[in-house]
C-alpha cells in the first residue's frame, strides 16, 4: 500500500467534502506531486482511493489465477473468497484463457454471477500454444510474461494474486498473495515481497515461506472444506478409503498402502476379515503408476481392493459418508518439502463424514491429525501397520476417535472460512477508507 | 459532495488514466528500479533444486563462447576531451589486436578445459549420486518392510497368546 504522505493526503481528500473548491485545486496539485515522485501508477492509485473514502463507488477488488482454466483446490480456494466478498466489492475475475461462470458453478457449485470475468491473453504462452503456465521456466533472458497482469492490477483498489506466481508486480493500493506452498525460491521476477499481505494456507506453508523468501507471511485462512453430511442417515461400512490423486512420480504412496493391506491380509488375516480397501483418485488416461497398482491388483485377486479412477462428486460424497477409516500416506519416504502434503483437503473431508483418519506426520495433516486424539499419525510403515492394527481391532476406539475427528474438522469447513475471509478483508477496507 | 467536485475528480482520473495506459514498462510507472538480484545459498537446496541449480549453469561442451575484445566497450566520461582519446585508444587496440586476442585465444581454450572438466566431474558425482541413493532406497526399503512385517507378526503373537495363555509355543522367550 502506498503509505508516504498517507496524513496529508488522507486530509485534502476529506476536505474535498468538507470544503471542495479550495480542496480540489489543492489535490490536483498533491496528485501531480505524487505523479513526478512516485510516478503515474501512484498517482492514479490515489484517485482510486479517494473516489471509495468519498463513497462516490464499491471498493474493487481483481483476482488472478493463471490457472482458473483448470480445475483445481487452489483455484477453488480464490473463488470461494470471492463467493463471500461479491456483495461487499465490485469484483473482476482476472484469467488467462477462456473460462464462464457456467464452469465455475459446474466445477465448485459456486454461483459468481455478481463477478466480471475478463480474459487477458498472455502472448508468450499464446505463441507457444503452451496451455499449463509454469512461471519457473521463465529465465531472465525471457521478458517478464507477466507484467501485462502487473500493469492490470493497477487498475483496482485491491488485487488478488491466487496463482502464487511471484512474477506479477502489484500495482495497487492494496494487494494480496495467497500462497499455498512457495514453490521458487527469490529469483528473476520476484515480487512476492512487494505484496501488503500474503496470506497462507497451513503452518507448513508458513515455516517454508519463512524459509524460502526469508520473511514471515501475515494472515492464516484454512482452506474451506464442504464434505459434511448429515451422519444420522448413513450407516458405516468396513471400508478404508484412500481419496488422492494418482500423480505419475506416485507420491501419493498408494502403492505402499497396497502393500500394507495386502500383507496385513497375509499374515493377520482375521483382522482384515470382511474390510475393503478402496482407493478413489483423478489420474491422465496414460499413468504409467495407475498401470503399476492395476499390475499389483491383478496378481491379487479376491483381496477386497479397489481401484476408482475419476469418479463423480456424488459417488465420493457417499464413499465418504459410508467408510470408516481414512489412509493418507503421501509424504512417507520423501525427503523434498514440496512433495509432503502442504494442508490435506481430503483428511479433513473424511474426518467431517467420521472417518479416523490414519495419516502421514508431516506436513499440513500434523495440524490437522491429533495423535490418538482423532486419528493417527505416523512416520514409518511399521507404525502405519501398528496404528491400522489397533483400530482394525478396537471398535470402540474407532468410535471415540471419529467422534473427536468430527468436531476438530469443523475449525475447517467453509463457515469458518468465509468468517475468516470477512473478518480479513473488513480490516483491510478499514484501513484503506477510514471513516 | 458537490457535482463539479465529483467531475473534476472523473476528469483527472480520466487524464491519468490515459497518461499511464500510454506507459508498458512497470519500472517507469512507479519510477524505481523493481528487479534485484538474489543470492542462491547452495546449502539450504533440497536434492531436486541443487540439481535444477547445477543444470543452470552448465553449458553444452562445446559451445564455450569465444572470447573477443569488444571495441564498442571503451568509453571516456570526459565529455569535450573524450572524443580524440576514445579515437587514439581504437587506434592503438587495432594496432595490438593480434597481440590481445592471442591472450584472449588461450583465456578461452582455458576457460573450455575448466568447463569440460567441470562437467565431466558433475556427470561423474551425479552418476555415483544416484547409484547410492538407489540402493540406500532399496536398502530403506527393505528394512521398512521388515519392520512393518515385525510390527504384524507381534501384534499377533500377542493375539495368538491371549487367547491361549497356557500354550508356551507363544510365549516370549527372549527374557
Amino acid at each position: 500500500m502506498i503509505i508516504k504522505d498517507e496524513k496529508k493526503i488522507l486530509n485534502i481528500i476529506k476536505n474535498l467534502n468538507q470544503s471542495p473548491h479550495t480542496a480540489v485545486s489543492e489535490f490536483s496539485e498533491e496528485i501531480n506531486k505524487i505523479s513526478s515522485e512516485q510516478g503515474i501508477q501512484a498517482a492514479y492509485s490515489h484517485l482510486l482511493r479517494a473516489e471509495v473514502i468519498l463513497n462516490l463507488r464499491k471498493p474493487s477488488l481483481a483476482i488472478y489465477d493463471h490457472s482458473f482454466h483448470f480445475i483445481g483446490g487452489a483455484q477453488k480456494y480464490g473463488l470461494t473468497l470471492l463467493s463471500v466478498l461479491q456483495n461487499q466489492f465490485d469484483i473482476t475475475i482476472l484469467a488467462n484463457k477462456k473460462v464462464s461462470h457456467e464452469d465455475f458453478l459446474s466445477w465448485y457449485h459456486l454461483d459468481l454471477s455478481k463477478c466480471k470475468i475478463k480474459v487477458l491473453k498472455l502472448p508468450y504462452f499464446e505463441e507457444r500454444k503452451i496451455i499449463h503456465f509454469d512461471p519457473a521456466c521463465i529465465s531472465k533472458k525471457v521478458k517478464n510474461p507477466f507484467h501485462l497482469m502487473s500493469k492490470e492490477s493497477g487498475n483496482y483498489d485491491i488485487f488478488v494474486n491466487n496463482s502464487m506466481n511471484e512474477m506479477v508486480y502489484p500495482l495497487s493500493n492494496i494487494s494480496v498473495m495467497v500462497c499455498h506452498f512457495p514453490e521458487r525460491r527469490p529469483k528473476n521476477y520476484f515480487y512476492a515481497d512487494q505484496y501488503t499481505y500474503i496470506v497462507y494456507n497451513s503452518k507448513y506453508t508458513a515455516e517454508w515461506i519463512a524459509k524460502k523468501w526469508k520473511f514471515s507471511p501475515h494472515q492464516h485462512i484454512y482452506p474451506p472444506v464442504d464434505m459434511e453430511a448429515d451422519m444420522s442417515q448413513f450407516q458405516k461400512k468396513k471400508i478404508l478409503l484412500s481419496v488422492a490423486r494418482y500423480e505419475v512420480e506416485g507420491t501419493k504412496r498408494q502403492q505402499e498402502m497396497i502393500e500394507t493391506f495386502l500383507k496385513l491380509n497375509q499374515i493377520y488375516p482375521e483382522i482384515v476379515k470382511g474390510w475393503k480397501f478402496i482407493l478413489v483418485g483423478g489420474s491422465n488416461p496414460k499413468n504409467p503408476y495407475l498401470s503399476r497398482l492395476k499390475d499389483i491388483l491383478s496378481k491379487n485377486p479376491d483381496k477386497n481392493i479397489e481401484l476408482k479412477i475419476n469418479v463423480s462428486i456424488q459417488e465420493l460424497k457417499s464413499l465418504y459418508q459410508e467408510s470408516t477409516l481414512f489412509w493418507h500416506m503421501c509424504g512417507l519416504l520423501h525427503n523434498d518439502p514440496s512433495e509432503i502434503e502442504h494442508f490435506g483437503m481430503t483428511i479433513v473431508e473424511a474426518m467431517q463424514n467420521k472417518m479416523v483418519p490414519v495419516v502421514y506426520d508431516g506436513g499440513g495433516p500434523r495440524e490437522i491429525v491429533d495423535h490418538g486424539v482423532n486419528g493417527f499419525r505416523v512416520q514409518t510403515k511399521a507404525e502405519f501397520a501398528e496404528c491400522s492394527i489397533k483400530l482394525l481391532k478396537d471398535q470402540k476406539l474407532i468410535q471415540k476417535l471419529s467422534e473427536s475427528a468430527q468436531k476438530k474438522a469443523q475449525m475447517y469447513s467453509k463457515k469458518k472460512f468465509e468468517e475468516r475471509v470477512k473478518v480479513f478483508f473488513t480490516k483491510l477496507l478499514q484501513i484503506y477508507s477510514p471513516q | 459532495m458537490e457535482d463539479k467536485t465529483v467531475k473534476e475528480l472523473q476528469r483527472l482520473k480520466k487524464e491519468i488514466y490515459e497518461k499511464k495506459e500510454e506507459i508498458c514498462d512497470i519500472k517507469q510507472l512507479v519510477n524505481k528500479e523493481i528487479d534485484r538480484e538474489f543470492h542462491t545459498e547452495i546449502w539450504e537446496l533440497s536434492e531436486r533444486e541443487f540439481n535444477t541449480f547445477v543444470g543452470e549453469y552448465k553449458r553444452p561442451k562445446n559451445k564455450y563462447p569465444k572470447l573477443k575484445f569488444d571495441m564498442e566497450s571503451i568509453s571516456s566520461h570526459r565529455k569535450i576531451f573524450g572524443r580524440p582519446v576514445l579515437f587514439i585508444k581504437r587506434i592503438l587496440f587495432k594496432l595490438l589486436d593480434t597481440y590481445i586476442n592471442e591472450n584472449f585465444d588461450k583465456q578461452t581454450l582455458f576457460n573450455r578445459h575448466i568447463n569440460a572438466s567441470y562437467q565431466a566431474l558433475y556427470e561423474e558425482l551425479l552418476r555415483r549420486f544416484k547409484q547410492d541413493n538407489e540402493k540406500m532406497r532399496r536398502i530403506r526399503d527393505r528394512i521398512s518392510d521388515c519392520e512393518e512385517s515385525l510390527v504384524i507378526i507381534m501384534n499377533k503373537l500377542i493375539d495368538l497368546r491371549e487367547q491361549d495363555p497356557k500354550d508356551n509355543r507363544f510365549i516370549d522367550t527372549r527374557k
